[in-house]
């Protein structure tokens, strides 16, 4: 889900920028530390503006100086428990795997329903119930966030196509 | 206990407790309770403004690209004066008591039925009456792009 967040950096300049052009200094810095970042529970997509950038602050004994900013991004949040799409991309024979933006969702054979049967044709490893329902490389589906895990730059998460309403979606 | 004690105001307060967020039948958002959640097609739209406006430019990373791309395929609805109009529906039902994270729930997964939206969004349970929420999907759905 993604959501319009205030959040608070701190960057340090090191003296040699202090100088008319300093703002612009940190503003750089603060765009290249934190857009498109990963922190492991979310993902910073986009900042929108900056709110505020308090006074410095020298750090004692570097001769740093501490900004605190104060600005606005779009972050990208997963849930369990909440209903995404995506879009596949790949098969294995225990389940497939789901791109919802930056995140890799794995759907494993025990939370695909017993109809979608995993079958190769060709090359194409697929799931499907040989109807109309096909889960291969390339098809929308929309699924629920289990379980998520996150580690510092990374998040892993696992899903289910198992209820009512979701799964391969109709192209 | 042996050594000296440190006094409350000195040691360092833990970060706020996290790893049992959820969105089941309960919402529990931790950090991001009250926070204004987007839509799909609503945050195609702010990329699109935010990436037009120059400035910056845009980021490069991994992240950024891959969410541009997720977007433009899932973005229910393409043109501007239609997310507004969306936005609009769905606003209203903020006063009737829905969370930030319901209504872009329902503006971005387009359900057909009360039914079927109650399934993919199960805190919405007790919370809209089937005609309420039939209404607002049949509004929702008039104004989707279907090319």
């Amino acid at each position: 889900m993604f959501f319009v967040k205030v959040l608070e950096h701190r960057i340090h300049l090191h003296p040699s920028f202090f100088g008319a052009q300093a703002s612009d200094y940190i503003l750089d810095q603060l765009y290249r530390d934190r857009e498109g970042s990963n922190t492991g529970t979310m993902m910073i997509v986009a900042i929108i503006d900056v709110d505020d950038i308090s006074e410095p602050k020298i750090v004692p004994g570097s001769g740093y100086a501490e900004y605190d900013v104060s600005y606005r991004a779009i972050v990208w949040r997963p849930f369990r428990g909440e209903v995404v799409d995506g879009l596949v991309s790949s098969v294995v024979n225990n389940g497939f795997f789901v791109d919802v933006g930056g995140l890799s969702v794995f759907v494993s054979k025990a939370m695909i329903p017993p109809q979608l049967k995993y079958t190769v044709e060709g090359a194409t490893p697929s799931f499907t119930d040989g109807v109309d329902q096909t889960v291969e490389r390339g098809s929308q589906v929309r699924l629920r966030i289990k379980g998520i895990r996150g580690e510092m730059g990374q998040m892993f998460a696992i899903g289910s196509i198992r209820e009512d309403y979701l799964g391969p979606l109709l192209q | 206990m042996a050594g000296p004690t440190v006094p409350q105001s000195l040691s360092r307060r833990r970060p706020a407790a996290t790893g049992d967020e959820e969105a089941t039948n309960i919402l529990k958002l931790g950090d991001m309770t009250d926070t204004p959640a987007l839509s799909v097609a609503e945050c195609k739209v702010l990329l699109e403004q935010l990436a037009n406006k120059g400035g910056r430019g845009t980021s490069n990373s991994d992240v950024y690209t891959k969410t541009r791309e997720y977007v433009d395929m899932f973005a229910r609805f393409k043109d501007p004066k239609t997310v507004t109009q969306v936005d609009a529906i769905s606003s209203g039902l903020l006063m009737k008591g829905l969370t930030h994270f319901e209504r872009a729930q329902l503006a971005t997964l387009c359900c057909d039925s009360p039914d079927e939206a109650r399934t993919l969004i199960p805190s919405l349970e007790g919370k809209l009456s089937d005609e309420e929420l039939q209404d607002v999907l049949n509004d929702i759905s008039k104004l989707r792009d279907f090319s």
